[in-house]
């Protein structure tokens, strides 16, 4: 397999991700295992090593900017990493052609939740006062304003938060699918925060799939090594390109795409 | 009360740095024509691929440091907490990658 050629499809995976704020193991799974022919648990494998790399520069940046909820983010990291481990465990048994679906489904799952944001905005959920939480504030970078909020549903969101461990150590993408909407959404968490605290819970998530799957020889760090960098370097390129293009554009082209993979999938399921 | 980052965040740059050198010197390795020659997972065997070099044993060495960086990161999160609440549940979560690795041994 040409190195080079893996290094420069993951940049476009990279950016293609972080332009559309789904990161880039949903697309370098597929890009890898459909066009690269390598198999779906190594291309996992490899997208889960991309995930951690692009974690740790994003959580450097985001500690520092004072951007990533912590104390939040290591409550909920306890159920991601268990999830991790289980998820990490599953996915070392199963069936390729169970997991090509899977994949698949959650692809078609991703592509429907894009589609119905672009049609209608979701607003949070009002806070229920009596239900358990904690404060927390961060400074709006835009206007150096500071913003309080109150967590709350803790236990929805831990049990979210393993549902979103199992899928990325299953399928080596990263849970921020799941995560972000439901601390945004569900947990009172500002957007900004939410997609900061993600990024920091994704590092040790992925690490604990990454160490089953490295040990059960599904681990290729000739092709992990060209995947992460590809992916990191895109992944910052896209993060600055964000601004400057237009969302609906590029969800659209997401749609496609994954729709275009998912049905590739299937077809693999059923021919092989 | 605002709890200090630079620790956490010193490590994870560190790791992002120290990962990022590994592969581009193991992609630079393919480039020049080193052959691609796979190893054992195993210290001797990754150490001799790093002197000798080859782009193996430079990759294998930057994945290692991908993986082993988030569980660094979290102790250094525990060393900033320390003496609170926090500061056990980064512990915790460092437990967990410990029972993944014990999982992975015992398989």
């Amino acid at each position: 397999m040409d190195v080079l050629f893996v290094f420069l499809i993951s940049i476009g995976a990279g950016g293609f991700g972080a332009l559309v704020g789904i990161g880039g193991g949903l697309i370098i799974v597929p890009v890898l295992t459909l066009l690269l022919d390598v198999p779906i648990k190594t291309a996992i494998a490899a997208s889960l090593i991309g995930v951690i790399a692009t974690s740790m520069s994003a959580t450097a940046h985001y500690l520092d900017a004072g951007l990533a909820d912590r104390r939040l983010g290591l409550v909920l990291l306890v159920a991601t990493a268990a999830g991790g481990v289980t998820g990490g465990l599953i996915g070392g048994y199963l069936d390729p052609r169970i997991l090509a679906a899977i994949f698949g489904t959650l692809l078609i799952l991703v592509a429907l939740q894009m589609l119905r944001q672009r049609r209608s905005t979701h607003a949070p959920v009002p806070p229920d006062p009596e239900a358990a939480g904690f404060t927390s504030s961060y400074v709006e970078p835009t206007d150096g304003s500071e913003v309080s909020y109150r967590v709350h549903r803790l236990p929805l969101g831990t049990a979210a938060s393993f549902v979103a461990g199992n899928v990325s150590g299953l399928l080596g993408v990263g849970g921020g699918v799941i995560n972000v909407p439901t601390m945004n959404v569900a947990m009172g968490v500002p957007i900004r925060v939410a997609t900061s605290t993600s990024t920091y819970m994704l590092g040790p998530t992925a690490a604990a799939s990454a160490i089953l799957y490295f040990a059960a020889g599904a681990l290729d760090p000739l092709l992990a090594g060209p995947v992460a960098l590809g992916v990191f370097i895109g992944a910052r390129a896209g993060a600055r390109l964000q601004a400057r293009v237009s969302q609906g554009t590029l969800q659209l082209a997401f749609i496609g795409v994954a729709l275009v993979f998912a049905a590739q999938m299937f077809l693999r399921v059923v021919t092989s | 009360m605002k709890t200090a980052t630079r620790l956490t965040s010193s490590v994870l740059m560190v790791g992002t740095v120290v990962s990022a050198a590994c592969f581009l010197i193991a992609l630079g390795l393919v480039l020049v024509g080193r052959p691609q020659s796979v190893g054992t997972v195993d210290p001797p065997s990754i150490i001799g691929a790093v002197l000798e070099p080859r782009p193996w044993g430079w990759a294998t060495l930057g994945v290692l440091t991908v993986i082993v960086t988030p569980a660094l990161g979290l102790l250094a999160t525990a060393v900033e907490f320390r003496g609170g609440r926090s500061a056990w549940v980064a512990l915790l979560v460092v437990g967990i990658l410990g029972v993944s690795v014990a999982v992975a041994l015992i398989r």
